[in-house]
């Protein structure tokens, strides 16, 4: 098998081709499915309506840095969930996605679009860690969040909750 | 649109949440921080709830106070609330976290249910006879007990004609052993109380005896065994069983009695073993999952003493 045969082209949303080993882009499950459906069309450009060239350039370093890793089996439950029990985030996953909030969310959106689990996982988490130990106030003002609450909505939930404070 | 607008007569705090909503109004989506969208909008909800599921149930709490979406995010969400329902039954009734022992404890417990449901003073309950426990599930048509050791440990079932049957109803679960046991056929409740541990086993000398109240639903459609209905945990109940520990170290105490009460609620009796110096009886809403009331007697409980269970007029609170 050629070198060649071994690479994909795939085409963002504001039309800028990547060239990437197969082994890479195979880490999304959506254009993995997409190989397989169009068959070995030489030349022939994956569009990702979705997904833009910067974010893109984001995920590919990511899934070029995790290409030798088992794939997630498809549709399995129990992989899911062991993945979402490890609650840290990687070293170097860490390190990687240490962005700004609107790449972050870019990237959250980019592998889901791709169906990147394990990239959605590193995603969540790390807005999660945002968020823990945070009062409501603090998450509001971090995410620029209304309280769209009643005084007295607000009140019945605090007092549904008094438990959790001590 | 809210469709209502504040009068200047209007209280302050009714203004500030119309300002609120009106300035959420305007907030386009584009506005909001990238994130603040992935958390606000609903068409992100799935994503939003992935990140929810990274937090323990603390963190949930807190964003079930940040808006509205996330609350309905997090209370619509059956694994957030499993997580939560957890937290609570393991801060609230489970020894092995919290010390839940006569003292400071338990106090604490009955003063944040009473907080929670702003409980009318006063109910009162007659405490049952073993006698009058057995009326109970000898008048029933459906279910009859039988003795073995102690208390019954299975039921025979008959048709409503009582003809038919029997049917044998395991109820002893045997991975603890059962102090005490009651049948409410009307719901299907099987209620079973075991001891759990003590100084001993929670190598804490301030922990006393607790009790487990498990609360079981007959399941007919067990497999297994032709004809054996088995007991599993109650789908209805909110916690397959509570906690309570009204005992301090080293207390001997009588068999401990379930009995039902008022609607969803049971009532627990036990006495001290020293003489029946006095006796704990405890309120329990077993749908809920939740300790109502308690008191401690002062007095030897006779049967069909009357005790009321939340005013404490003639009963000293021994807490």
């Amino acid at each position: 098998m050629s070198d060649k045969k071994q690479q994909v082209i795939l085409q963002t949303s504001d039309d800028e081709q990547f060239t990437v080993e197969k082994i890479v882009a195979e880490r999304s499950a959506m254009i993995k499915s997409m190989m397989e459906d169009l068959g070995e069309q030489e030349g022939q450009a994956i569009p990702l309506p979705n997904v833009s060239s910067s974010v893109l350039t984001k995920i590919l370093e990511y899934c070029d840095h995790h290409k030798n890793e088992p794939l997630p089996a498809a549709d399995s439950s129990d992989a899911d969930d062991s993945r979402r029990k490890t609650s840290e985030i990687g070293e170097w996953d860490a390190r990687w996605i240490q962005v700004d909030q609107e790449m972050l969310f870019e990237i959250i959106l980019a592998a889901n679009y791709l169906d990147i689990k394990p990239l959605l996982d590193v995603g969540c988490k790390t807005v999660a860690n945002m968020i823990k130990g945070k009062t409501p106030e603090e998450i509001r003002k971090l995410f620029n969040i209304t309280n769209d609450f009643t005084p007295e909505e607000e009140e019945q939930i605090r007092k549904e909750n008094e438990w959790a404070e001590e | 649109m809210l469709g209502v607008s504040p009068s200047p007569a209007q209280d302050d705090a009714f203004y500030e949440w119309y300002y609120r909503c009106t300035k959420l109004e305007s907030q386009s989506p584009g506005e909001m921080p990238a994130l603040g969208r992935l958390l606000a909008c609903e068409e992100y909800s799935g994503l939003a709830e992935g990140v929810l599921e990274g937090l323990n149930a603390c963190d949930l709490i807190k964003c079930s106070q940040v808006s509205k979406h996330l609350n309905h995010l997090i209370s619509y969400s059956s694994l957030l609330q499993l997580k939560l329902r957890y937290a609570f039954h393991q801060h609230s009734f489970t020894s092995s976290n919290v010390p839940i022992s006569a003292g400071e404890k338990l106090r604490e417990l009955l003063s944040f249910e009473r907080n929670l449901h702003y409980l009318s003073p006063s109910e009162v309950y007659s405490i049952p006879t073993k006698d009058s426990l057995w009326t109970i599930i000898l008048q029933d048509r459906l279910f009859t007990g039988y003795p073995q050791g102690e208390g019954p440990v299975a039921w025979e079932m008959y048709d409503l004609e009582g003809r038919e049957g029997p049917r044998k109803m395991i109820c002893a679960r045997h991975d603890a052993e059962v102090l005490s046991r009651i049948m409410l056929p009307g719901r299907n409740l099987l209620v079973h109380v075991t001891e759990i541990g003590d100084a001993s086993t929670h190598h804490d000398p301030n922990i006393g005896k607790s009790f487990r109240i498990h609360f079981y639903l007959l399941d007919p459609s067990s497999d297994d065994t032709p004809n054996t209905w088995q007991a599993i945990y109650h789908p209805e109940a909110s916690h397959p069983y509570i906690d309570i520990g009204p005992f301090p170290p080293n207390e001997i105490y009588c068999t401990p009695i379930v009995a039902c009460g008022l609607s969803d609620r049971l009532m627990f009796l036990v006495g001290n073993g020293d003489g029946s110096a006095y006796g704990w009886v405890g309120l329990l809403d077993w749908r809920e999952g939740k300790l109502i009331g308690c008191i401690v007697s002062p007095f030897q409980i006779e049967p069909s003493s009357e005790v009321d269970m939340i005013d404490d007029h003639d009963c000293h609170m021994q807490l």
